[in-house]
């Protein structure tokens, strides 16, 4: 069963509504949106609330509260947080070497190996130089290095 | 804004493009001045300056300015409120419009409804002015709006509900006129 007018409620109710938010859909709360909406489609009375609404919507549109007060933006701007240049400049050369994010991560890992090199280079563990020298490891040094054996080779086995 | 912060020129500029005149024209229209106005915008966004460092993303933006602006206007207010508003004060609103409006190059007739908006909405007590003005010319949202002014989304419906029919009221006796000079 349809009725053909608001009910005292629902006219009560959308009656606040535009009185707090005017006669257009996005300015009201949503909760309320689809509700209002489907009164309008279906009742006259509904709608004739609306366009009364609607008519002080039209006038406060007329008074948009927007003085022009763009002589302020310079003086504002002024005040603004400043870059700094030379942090620019160093950020600038970084970035040129570097283009990715996270420079710290190379740096890192350059510093790592620059320190352990020196700490390897100035501590000279034992472990480098004390070496046990195998019977195979001296027979090749003696070889490589020793100057008699190359002499010795009896002649016509080589070709 | 952590753009801003950074003291990128541009981010700031767009910031400042977007919310300045908005920001004036609600502290004109809590306080009816426009030089306080401005100087209560230019306030404002020297505080946002100064607070973009900590910036905690909890707030947008434009609402953080706008309660800036808000609670400045009422500080403003309050500081008036011992000496009784003169005549000039009036006139001064009445002279701001009619300046702003020529700014906007619009029609004498537009002109005059805004006039007679203006005026009837500066014979609204200030808290219904500002509802008015936040949710109906900057769009916000019932509770961004009872954020802005530190109230309930109950109390700003009432405020909103007696400001409308209060302006309705006052612009019934030249609701023709201006029915005449909008068509």
């Amino acid at each position: 069963m349809t009725s053909t007018s608001l009910s005292s409620q629902d006219k009560t109710k959308l009656t606040f509504l535009f009185d707090c938010y005017g006669a257009h859909p996005h300015r009201w709360p949503e909760d309320r949106r689809e509700w209002a909406s489907n009164l309008i489609k279906q009742y006259p009375e509904a709608r004739m609330l609306r366009d009364q609404a609607l008519e002080l919507d039209n006038f406060l549109d007329k008074a948009p509260a927007e003085p022009n007060s763009s002589h302020l933006m310079h003086e504002i701007l002024a005040q603004a947080p400043q870059k700094k240049y030379h942090q620019d400049l160093k950020t600038n050369l970084l970035c040129q070497l570097w283009p990715f994010e996270s420079i710290w991560r190379p740096l890192s890992a350059l510093t790592t190996a620059g320190l352990f090199g020196i700490l390897l280079g100035t501590s000279s563990p034992s472990f480098l130089y004390n070496q046990d020298v195998t019977e195979i490891e001296s027979a090749y040094l003696e070889f490589s290095l020793g100057d008699s054996f190359s002499n010795n080779f009896p002649e016509g086995e080589i070709d | 804004m952590a753009r801003v912060a950074q003291g990128d020129a541009n981010a700031c500029r767009l910031l400042v493009q977007r919310h300045l005149n908005p920001l004036v024209g609600l502290a004109m229209r809590m306080t009816g001045n426009k030089s306080e106005a401005e100087d209560i915008a230019q306030e404002a966004f020297v505080r946002l300056w100064k607070q973009s460092h900590q910036w905690q993303p909890k707030a947008k933006i434009s609402t953080w300015l706008y309660r800036v602006t808000h609670n400045l206007a009422i500080d403003t207010i309050r500081r008036k409120k011992r000496q009784k508003l003169s005549e000039s004060d009036q006139l001064e609103i009445s002279k701001g419009i009619t300046a702003s409006q020529k700014n906007q190059d619009q029609t004498l007739h537009q002109q005059d409804i805004t006039r007679q908006v203006e005026i009837a909405m500066s014979h609204l007590p200030e808290r219904q002015r500002t509802a008015i003005t936040l949710v109906h010319h900057r769009d916000m949202t019932n509770k961004e709006a009872a954020t802005v002014m530190d109230i309930s989304v109950d109390a700003l419906e009432s405020l909103l509900a007696r400001g409308r029919r209060g302006l309705k009221e006052i612009l019934a006796d030249s609701r023709t006129d201006l029915l005449g000079a909008e068509a």
